[in-house]
């Protein structure tokens, strides 16, 4: 894996392939071949995003990546994937009228990969928008959609819902995936003892992989040599500095 | 009152399964769109009007609903259709709301024609509520209603030859060869410098004695193609060898343009007829077609509303279907604002009309009228009757004046 494109991905740990990256890379590159929508849910930090701007970066077809906000307004769906597709926000007084013509015209040429992250804070009338553009444009792009719970946002309104060919649900790793994923993340976890690692889990991380980057950046900060295992008291001293970890 | 609800699978794109249609043929096909209550109405009749072909980005667009209504009813009435379909009609039906759909309805039946509703068999509950209180029927099946739809017409060809570039740089003789060799593709360069080659090879050993003899040459070269591109690099290359014999030949371009088929000045073509259809005002594509089919500015002026009949024709006056359509909406939407059959044809200022063919040029990208064409042609106008062409000896033993700046 070649470091610009880590860096690029927002990842400061060695890359892991997880079941569920694997997983939602298959479904996503299918899905996409084919110009139809994908959906990828699942927990905070289970590597949602992360599997998406994998994604992006690796494929050869453009792609504009639009995070919606947590309370977004009425017009921000088409506002965020206008600056996603031009790099700058649409002019303040557009109307929902002009934006949505504007982008007719630049996604039925742009024949790329919509990903639109956190859609789950959107209200039905912008998921209407979204159904809208892809449909106007007969299909002539791909779209995928992101977010914690996305699918049953969706499902508030089936016209989108039945348009999802293709779902991953990310979960909290577990078990031999779990360790093998935390293992190949940083070298010191590596020479680990499983039962420590486990410990540590369930005490802050919950088999979700945002909290062991953020062990293994503790770890960083404290100076801990590469290759050396990490010792139970050491881990404490981390789980007592991260939040407590509440499961989705 | 004829209206339909039909489900459509929510798999297949709606486009596919009902892609946009001529009006001509009686049908006419738009989207439902989102959007707040306050814009949905605006957006509704505007794409309603997108669906006869009008454009939302050129001139005479307005931002009235009311009118926009009444520019549909005039389409609706000059079109003859007999079948609206809306494609996601279930988003012209939010939460509830009734009040579009219940002007819509009365817009197209109205007319008498059929308002074929269409959402995913995943939505449309409220809607079918809707349409059965309007005594319109609900369809699970589509064949009846894709039934209905007219086949896809294959687009027209342009006539233009493939292995010569639909346009070249308008630079001068002197720069003409060095710009094509910068802006075209290796390709296309090498198919414009053969055809450039040849003419000048052909000059330059039989170089023109005279003015009548050079326009009639150049005539005769240029009535070999019908690519105004090919016509462009003609000239220029016969200007280039020409110079070699120490002679500059002057050519308006612009009047052997006109002599293509495919050229720049010419009558429209029936698909450039159509794309008249972009604008939403009425007056002016009428000024086109009748400035087109060879009346003066000052007779379209004094054209009167009851000299065009229901077909849209004019006494004496050779008009194609596309024109006649045209003459058709203009004249209905005059009738649904109140105009006597005394009153003007084209209710603009004489200058307005003068202008309406190049604005449509500039608007739709279709050909222009001819930049220097007098008002009253004359056969015997030298400029004319020479197509423009100029032959003057230059005198190799002057040197231009110099300025601060180089030669003048």
């Amino acid at each position: 894996m070649k470091t610009d494109l880590l860096t690029s991905i927002g990842i400061e740990t060695r890359f892991v392939a997880t079941p569920f990256l694997v997983d939602g890379l298959e479904t996503i590159n299918s899905v996409v071949s084919l110009n139809r929508i994908a959906a990828i849910e699942g927990p905070a930090g289970s590597g949602k995003t992360t599997t998406v701007r994998y994604f992006r970066n690796s494929t050869d077809r453009p792609c504009a990546l639009a995070t919606m906000p947590g309370k977004p307004a009425p017009l921000d769906l088409l506002r965020f994937v206008y600056q996603a597709l031009h790099g700058v926000p649409p002019h303040g007084r557009m109307t929902r009228f002009e934006l949505q013509n504007e982008l007719l015209d630049y996604l039925v040429e742009w024949r790329g990969v919509l990903i639109v992250d956190e859609l789950q804070n959107s209200a039905v009338a912008s998921m209407q928008d979204l159904v809208w553009l892809y449909e106007e444009s007969g299909h002539a792009f791909a779209v995928v959609v992101v977010g914690t719970n996305v699918l049953e946002a969706v499902s508030a309104y089936p016209q989108l819902l039945s348009r999802v060919m293709g779902a991953v649900s990310f979960r909290a790793l577990t078990g031999e995936a779990l360790l093998e994923a935390v293992k190949g993340l940083d070298s010191r976890f590596e020479v680990t003892p499983n039962g420590v690692l486990l410990t540590h889990d369930q005490n802050a991380c919950g088999g979700i992989l945002r909290r062991w980057v953020q062990t293994a950046m503790w770890l960083n900060s404290a100076g801990h040599p590469d290759g050396e295992p990490v010792t139970r008291d050491q881990f404490s001293d981390i789980a007592r500095r991260l939040p407590t970890w509440t499961s989705h | 009152m004829d209206i339909t609800l039909t489900h459509l699978d929510s798999t297949k794109s709606a486009r596919e399964l009902i892609p946009n249609t001529d009006p001509a043929t009686g049908v006419t096909v738009f989207t439902g769109r989102p959007g707040k209550s306050a814009d949905r109405a605006f957006a509704t009749t505007r794409d309603f009007l997108g669906g006869f072909g009008v454009r939302d980005d050129i001139a005479g667009g307005g931002r009235s609903v009311s009118d926009d209504v009444l520019h549909i009813r005039a389409r609706l009435a000059a079109f003859e259709t007999r079948l609206v379909v809306v494609r996601h009609a279930d988003m012209l039906h939010p939460f509830g709301n009734t009040d579009l759909l219940d002007i819509l309805a009365d817009v197209v039946t109205g007319a008498d024609a059929r308002l074929a509703l269409t959402c995913d068999d995943v939505a449309g509950g409220d809607l079918a509520g809707w349409v059965e209180a309007r005594g319109g029927r609900v369809h699970d099946d589509d064949a009846e209603m894709l039934g209905l739809l007219p086949s896809t017409t294959p687009r027209e060809p342009t006539g233009i030859r493939g292995d010569f570039p639909a346009s070249v740089p308008r630079g001068d003789f002197y720069v003409f060869r060095a710009r094509a060799r910068d802006l075209l593709t290796a390709e296309e360069f090498a198919a414009v410098d053969a055809v450039y080659l040849r003419t000048a090879k052909g000059v330059l050993t039989n170089p023109f004695i005279g003015e009548v003899e050079a326009g009639d040459r150049l005539l005769a070269l240029c009535q070999t193609t019908e690519n105004p591109a090919e016509v462009v690099t003609m000239i220029r290359a016969a200007q280039a060898a020409m110079f070699r014999h120490s002679v500059l030949l002057k050519v308006d371009l612009d009047h052997f343009l006109r002599l293509v088929p495919h050229g720049e000045h010419r009558p429209l073509s029936q698909p450039e007829l159509r794309a008249l259809r972009a604008y939403r005002g009425t007056w002016r594509p009428a000024a086109v077609v009748l400035l087109d089919a060879g009346l003066s500015v000052d007779a379209v002026a004094a054209l009167r509303v009851s000299e065009v009949n229901t077909e849209g024709d004019i006494a004496g006056l050779p008009l194609s279907v596309p024109s006649q359509e045209v003459l058709r909406v203009h004249s209905t939407y005059l009738g649904l604002l109140g105009a006597q059959a005394s009153d003007p044809l084209v209710p603009v200022d004489p200058r307005r009309i003068s202008t309406a063919r190049r604005d449509a040029a500039i608007d739709l990208g279709i050909p222009g009228d001819t930049p220097n064409r007098s008002r009253e042609d004359k056969a015997h106008d030298r400029f004319r009757g020479l197509l423009g062409v100029s032959l003057r000896q230059l005198d190799i033993n002057a040197s231009p004046p110099s300025t601060d700046q180089g030669a003048a």
